[in-house]
């Protein structure tokens, strides 16, 4: 019986290795959502956002088109497409950056490690430097990546009155696979 | 004369209030009764935006597709399930967003089926890191 379940402990050691001994994870199915702060009904979210971290460098970068979020109601989506982020004329959103302490996170071992994360962020064709908090966390053969971001609208020269004036709350979520080569 | 001026502005009146109301309420539209607009192998699809990847996204985007290909992955660990539709290069893939309403319809399907399936295309890009070429489709149904 002791036998079993050390053979069992071991098992599951060696799978936490074998997955995270991937220096680049990924993922095309990220979750991001985002509400405005100030209005309930501007309140959408996307799985189809792609995602690539590299373990070893701490290098972070995700990619989304911006028409797959999804509103509850056509009339805000209509307007989020064709007024707020033209949609047509700027389709993607981009986060290419860094975390900046990647040492911290082992990817051998479980539980959830504190991070920054900092890089530019392209939205409506515009691009800033943005600083966002997360997490990543380490469970057996999965490793998770959030993070968070208050987004102003007017720095991306979206200017929509009644739209997100208070900023845009954006949370991402996601999981990570290994990238074979 | 007085009268009619009264009753045709209180129709117009509700009328507007109708409207507004509809369209304030007005939900995403459901597409499975709709005859797509482009027919096409998940394949050639991608491929199309591989090679001119403006021109693609001008004949395709806002455009209701149906394509076929096999099952490359399944990734239904949270809401939309995404069907992933086999491209030529490895990494590249149709990516399909279901509609959960018809879930009973595509909850059978597995890893390898060869499917047909129906959405709204928003758009392909190629992606860096050698992450391939994807294509979404949104708001997908199965189709036979």
């Amino acid at each position: 019986m002791k036998l079993k379940f050390f053979v069992f402990i071991i098992a599951i050691c060696s799978s936490v290795q074998l997955c995270c001994a991937q220096d680049k994870l990924f993922s095309k199915t990220g979750k991001i959502e985002f509400k405005a702060l100030d209005d309930n009904d501007v309140d959408a979210s996307s799985r189809a956002a792609t995602i690539l971290l590299d373990a070893k460098t701490g290098g972070f970068n995700f990619s989304i088109l911006v028409k797959s979020f999804e509103f509850e109601k056509a009339l805000m989506q209509e307007k989020f497409n064709n007024q707020v982020l033209e949609t047509d004329k700027f389709p993607k959103a981009a986060f290419d950056g860094q975390i900046t302490n990647a040492q911290s996170v082992n990817y051998q071992k479980a539980g959830t490690y504190n991070v920054e994360i900092k890089g530019r962020l392209t939205l409506h064709g515009i691009t800033h430097d943005i600083t966002m908090q997360g997490t990543i966390t380490v469970d057996n053969a999965k490793v998770v990546a959030k993070a968070s971001y208050k987004v102003l609208l007017g720095d991306y020269q979206v200017h929509n009155p009644g739209i997100g004036d208070s900023g845009i709350q954006i949370n991402a979520e996601f999981n990570l696979e290994p990238l074979k080569n | 004369m007085k009268r009619y001026v009264i009753a045709t502005a209180i129709i117009l009146f509700f009328a507007a209030v109708s409207f507004g109301l509809y369209e304030f309420f007005r939900q995403n539209a459901h597409i499975k009764d709709e005859k797509p607009g482009v027919v096409i192998t998940a394949v050639d699809l991608v491929n199309q935006f591989e090679k001119d990847t403006a021109a693609a996204n001008k004949n395709f985007s806002g455009k209701l597709v149906l394509a076929g290909g096999i099952v490359s992955k399944i990734d239904n660990s949270s809401t939309p399930a995404v069907i992933f539709l086999q491209a030529a290069k490895q990494m590249s893939s149709v990516k399909c967003f279901m509609d959960s309403i018809y879930k009973a319809e595509y909850k059978s399907v597995k890893v390898g089926d060869s499917i047909n399936i129906k959405g709204i295309c928003i758009g392909g890009e190629i992606l860096d890191f050698g992450l391939g070429t994807d294509v979404t489709l949104k708001r997908c149904v199965l189709t036979h």
